[in-house]
């Protein structure tokens, strides 16, 4: 009698949510009128906890979702290349399905140049397809360059200049390339920098620490720890980023910035990739890039940049069935 | 928040004699070696009953074990961190299959026989499933003892009972005889039931409600009549499952409160909408990597596809190794694709980041070759070069404890970029001719075309 006593009166079980000192800045990407032209833009960070650790009002809230889009597509998995097919050779319409279709929130265009920089792979050509994009689509953007120390630089001094004014995101910066260069870049034409460490958070603090110190803002850095592939290295990835958020959430104002994850790089897995491994490959594929998805969630990312339109599909309609709501877009007015 | 053991206050129950019998030399050092986890308290003679059960409270888990199983014995539970970094996650979650005895009535042996047949790999190691679970889709009896009875005579894995009603549960306890089943689960209204079969068979029993503070207070039932318990969080969404999952956690771990210090049994199916259309698999394969990711000991899942179980364990296997240690693979001899006695020979260290990225690298490329992947006790080529662990005394002993002159028909061998400088001198001790690949593992494939023939 009065254990059924104490079963009514009882309330439901909390715990406070542990009080932090810091908290992640919120960075914008893209720009409304009258700076730019996106027709709305996305804001990352402002957590004070990690993911479902806070009061549950406030958890709830999916990561913002963009779609990488190559240009000269290099490396694409068959199972990704037959579901784009055409529309590959025309990065411009690859976003514009991404945006349509897929309902990703951004783009990432992937300059694949060589260093033998022809046609369309010059910095006028570079330049040239920035605008293009800057004018065909109104969502917030983000540009990489290829995977050359010595190209990125150049390639997004390039883009920061021929879309100036849309705070785009540019990526990246690294301890190992002319970090100083893509800064001043994105200070002199208002963009922001995806800082990439190598799964090591004592770089990680000093390449923002000597990017804030050229003299960007902390609402102008986004933190990428590097997204091993899932069974590549990814428990790396999520225990980095885990920590680098608590160190930034106990008060480290240098990494008090947004995480970027990349689960388009799980691809690179064979588990993903290679035919007769095990089962059938197109649901492997799928499923691989989606728990790197989940997973870099889960540790506190803020946004997600995926390859495959199935994945992202499906990622998103979980997230809705899972109770999670749209993360939060501003609109023009 | 609860303080970690201090080093004072275990060194307090030793007998203080310095007698050297534990193999330490002081007292002192075998209080700091048994909170490193590097000694063990038995180890002392001298250690009074009394006085050993306070050492075993003092730095115990606070998240409890629990064994069910009784040929092969399955451990959950022992959680002491909420972040692998800070320490390392312990006994990795368990993945039961369940079956229904409705639907497996007719071909039970071949439903397990298909259980056991889902294997993956990882760095050498073989995993399928850990525990089989058999539910009840009609709660009557008769059916659910005879596929129980059944499915412990042909598996030897830990099994999980799944069933509503108290009678039910009695049927497929008698029917597993010696083998002890881990009962799911207890509810509010069967929890007195429940909790007398459980004690009868000696079985562990997973307590569930939607309710974290009625949770609570069936978990104190359960345990003051010395139960082991697991804890089953009822929720409607993946996001309250994880709110669940965590505030459960922290209350144990960061607030020391006893009735959560339980492994908790997660179910993701039941958190899936859309469950009726067939390619709904993924969204269960998700949930369960997010429960392997959030304190999840262990996970019952409906479809266990290969497709689905294979993501899961790789998470899985990477999620509860020791992040202090580098991660291994075995070195040796490794065959990529076909290969021929013509096929190359590559080598490469038995780090497994560079294994993965080199074979990776030379998988895709649909490239058959050999990789002689030597000891360097983890570290990467780089860094076993500056530490000297890749020597060319090793690489020449590696070739001759592998056999290489007997598997393949060439005497070529080729060795990272990074590892130029020992060519002439693991020529020399070797007798094979030695020729130095790119530095990049991507750019394998374009040299094994173009500069190796």
């Amino acid at each position: 009698m009065g254990e059924d006593l104490y079963r009514l009166l009882s309330p439901r079980f909390e715990l406070p949510p542990t009080q932090y000192v810091g908290r992640v800045t919120q960075v914008r990407i893209g720009n409304a009128s009258p700076e730019g032209t996106r027709a709305y833009v996305i804001l990352l960070g402002g957590a004070k906890n990690l993911p479902f650790f806070d009061d549950p009002s406030k958890t709830g809230v999916r990561p913002s979702l963009a779609m990488q889009v190559q240009a000269r597509p290099d490396n694409i998995p068959t199972t990704v290349s037959t579901a784009l097919g055409d529309l590959m050779n025309d990065p411009v319409e690859w976003a514009r399905f991404c945006i349509k279709e897929c309902g990703a929130e951004a783009v990432q265009l992937k300059f694949n140049v060589k260093a033998k920089m022809d046609g369309d792979g010059t910095l006028e050509g570079i330049k040239g397809l920035s605008r293009r994009l800057v004018e065909e689509l109104d969502v917030p953007l983000i540009f990489s360059g290829p995977d050359s120390k010595e190209l990125e630089p150049p390639v997004l001094e390039a883009v920061a200049s021929a879309t100036r004014g849309e705070r785009v995101l540019l990526a990246s910066a690294r301890l190992d390339n002319d970090y100083e260069r893509i800064a001043k870049a994105a200070i002199t034409n208002g963009h922001v920098v995806l800082a990439s460490s190598d799964c090591d958070p004592p770089s990680q603090k000093m390449l923002n620490d000597r990017l804030l110190d050229i003299g960007l803002s902390k609402d102008q850095l986004v933190i990428d720890p590097t997204t091993a592939a899932l069974g590549y290295g990814l428990e790396y990835s999520l225990s980095i980023t885990e920590q680098i958020r608590l160190n930034a959430l106990k008060g480290d104002r240098s990494l008090q910035m947004p995480v970027a994850a990349f689960p388009a790089s799980s691809w690179t897995a064979r588990e993903a990739n290679l035919e007769g491994l095990c089962g059938d490959l197109y649901s492997r594929g799928l499923i691989w890039e989606l728990t790197t998805a989940i997973a870099m969630f889960l540790a506190g990312a803020e946004l997600l940049v995926m390859l495959h339109p199935e994945a992202v599909r499906r990622f998103r309609l979980l997230m809705g069935e899972a109770g999670f709501s749209e993360p939060p877009t501003v609109k023009k007015e | 928040m609860p303080q970690k053991p201090s080093l004072l206050s275990l060194y307090g129950y030793l007998p203080k004699k310095n007698c050297g019998e534990c193999e330490y030399p002081t007292c002192m050092a075998f209080a700091a070696k048994i909170l490193e986890g590097k000694a063990k308290v038995e180890d002392c003679p001298h250690i009074t009953e009394e006085n050993r059960v306070k050492v075993e409270g003092l730095i115990a888990a606070p998240v409890a074990k629990l064994t069910f199983g009784t040929r092969k014995p399955l451990v959950i539970g022992e959680a002491r961190v909420m972040h692998r970094h800070e320490l390392k996650f312990y006994n990795p979650t368990a993945i039961a299959v369940e079956l229904n005895d409705k639907q497996c009535e007719a071909d039970t042996e071949a439903a397990v026989e298909r259980a056991l047949g889902v294997k993956v790999e990882r760095l050498g190691e073989a995993f399928g499933m850990d525990s089989i679970a058999i539910s009840s889709s009609t709660e009557e009896a008769e059916p659910f003892a005879k596929v129980t009875g059944r499915i412990a005579k042909t598996t030897d894995l830990p099994l999980i009972l799944c069933c509503r009603k108290a009678e039910t549960l009695k049927a497929g306890l008698e029917a597993c005889g010696d083998e002890t089943p881990l009962i799911f689960t207890a509810t509010r209204d069967t929890l007195d039931q429940y909790i007398e079969l459980a004690k009868s068979h000696r079985a562990p029993l997973v307590v569930a409600d939607e309710d974290l503070g009625q949770l609570r207070l069936m978990v104190k039932k359960a345990s003051d009549r010395g139960l082991d318990v697991a804890l089953h969080p009822l929720a409607s969404s993946l996001r309250e499952v994880l709110e669940d999952c965590i505030t459960v956690r922290r209350a144990a771990i960061e607030y020391g409160i006893r009735e959560f210090g339980h492994p908790i049994i997660g179910v993701p199916a039941s958190l899936v909408k859309n469950r009726g259309l067939n390619d709904s698999w993924w969204r269960e394969s998700l949930v369960a990597s997010a429960l392997v990711l959030r304190y999840a000991d262990a996970v019952i899942l409906k479809d266990a596809r290969i497709e689905s179980m294979l993501p899961i364990i790789t998470l899985r296997h990477g999620l509860f190794s020791d992040p202090r240690v580098p991660a291994k693979v075995k070195p040796g001899l490794h065959r990529l694709g076909s290969p021929k006695p013509e096929s190359p020979v590559l080598l490469t260290v038995n780090y497994a980041l560079t294994f993965y990225l080199v074979s990776g690298d030379i998988d895709k490329a649909g490239l058959d070759c050999y990789l002689l992947v030597a000891d360097t006790g983890g570290m990467s080529v780089l860094n076993a070069l500056v530490g000297g662990q890749l020597q060319p005394k090793g690489v020449a002993e590696l070739i001759k404890e592998t056999n290489l002159k007997s598997t393949v028909s060439h005497r070529r061998l080729i060795i990272p970029g990074l590892a130029a400088r020992l060519r002439g001198e693991i020529e020399e001790l070797s007798d094979w001719e030695v020729l130095v690949g790119p530095v990049e593992s991507r750019e394998i494939p374009l040299y094994l075309k173009n500069a190796y023939r």
